[in-house]
């Protein structure tokens, strides 16, 4: 069977790729960053924070890689006699195919979860390797029903979104750039429920995509404003 | 009862002194700015003239401690940490 990576129209192709290229330079950045101050202080929660945006900005990685797989498969055309008919070449790409976007699936979802395990500052460690193989059950799930994914990513990135709004009310601190991070994961959350509805019409992949690029360069507008001590 | 400082609470308390003191500071003026026992200076002091964010000098006479480049990079990069802890509620 054919594994569907999203119904994505013609004239949008390498464009959703570009749009996840500026994703993953967003979360690369920002993991960069946290790595640095955790090398400053020797503070694990900042290590374990940059590698939450690590897997994501990896998780990104491979959709790209897979896309560029999808949309530039192989077209033959063969002509038999009188008839010219054109075949699609079906190898090992199509492996790839599947294991990217499981890869894209769950290493999204472990750094989401990552990201909240981080932020509520949670102590249980006991229950990280039962969630880690619950993301990984719907990611196998979501093989089959794609909303399965985008419905975990848009738990996750409400949970995150819930959690940022305590914290800001707990430090009694709205500033512009605590208040930025909040927007940016609120876009993200809409944009996964975009993407659920991609069984109503193809052009929900399309808003999503913006969608989902506007929170990602909320996130880096913010990083930005961070960095330069704004 | 107020909460125990962090190691790095006490490191950027310490910098901070000496640099709102222009930069320079005594090392009893900054025990008593810091809030720090004699021995713990002398360890905390230790450690910062290690990593090269302190140095020791002689003025008049008189010991003096005088906050780096190095210190100030260090503070400056505390700042920016703070925030991004701040925005990110790590």
């Amino acid at each position: 069977m054919r594994y569907q990576l999203g119904i994505t129209p013609d004239w949008f192709k390498d464009i959703d790729t570009g749009f996840e290229v500026i994703s993953l330079i967003a979360t690369f950045l920002i993991a960069a960053t946290a790595y640095k101050f955790y090398k400053l202080t020797d503070e694990v929660r900042y290590k374990w924070f940059s590698a939450s945006f690590f897997l994501i900005s990896i998780s990104y990685f491979f959709k790209i890689l897979t896309n560029l797989i999808v949309y530039n498969e192989e077209w033959g055309t063969k002509t038999l006699g009188l008839f010219t008919y054109t075949v699609q070449y079906m190898h090992e790409y199509y492996y790839f195919e599947i294991f990217g976007t499981l890869a894209f699936r769950f290493l999204m979802l472990v750094g989401l979860f990552g990201l909240y395990y981080i932020i509520c500052k949670c102590q249980d460690q006991k229950s990280i390797p039962v969630i880690i193989f619950l993301i990984l059950i719907t990611t196998i799930f979501s093989n089959i029903q794609y909303f399965a994914f985008h419905l975990t990513a848009a738990l996750l990135l409400s949970l995150i979104v819930w959690q940022l709004y305590c914290n800001m009310k707990e430090q009694k601190k709205q500033t512009i750039n605590v208040r930025t991070p909040i927007i940016a994961f609120s876009v993200l959350l809409i944009s996964q429920l975009i993407f659920g509805l991609l069984f109503l019409t193809p052009k929900m992949y399309v808003i999503g995509e913006v969608v989902q690029l506007f929170g990602f360069l909320l996130l880096l507008y913010n990083y930005i404003q961070l960095v330069r001590g704004k | 009862m107020s909460k125990r400082r962090s190691r790095l609470d006490i490191i950027c308390d310490m910098l901070g002194s000496i640099q709102d003191k222009g930069g320079k500071i005594k090392p009893t003026h900054l025990m008593y700015k810091a809030n720090l026992s004699h021995n713990l200076l002398n360890s905390y002091l230790e450690e910062l003239v290690d990593k090269n964010m302190v140095k020791e000098m002689e003025i008049n006479h008189y010991k003096y401690l005088i906050i780096t480049d190095k210190g100030l990079e260090f503070m400056q990069n505390i700042k920016k940490m703070k925030d991004f802890q701040e925005a990110f509620g790590i």
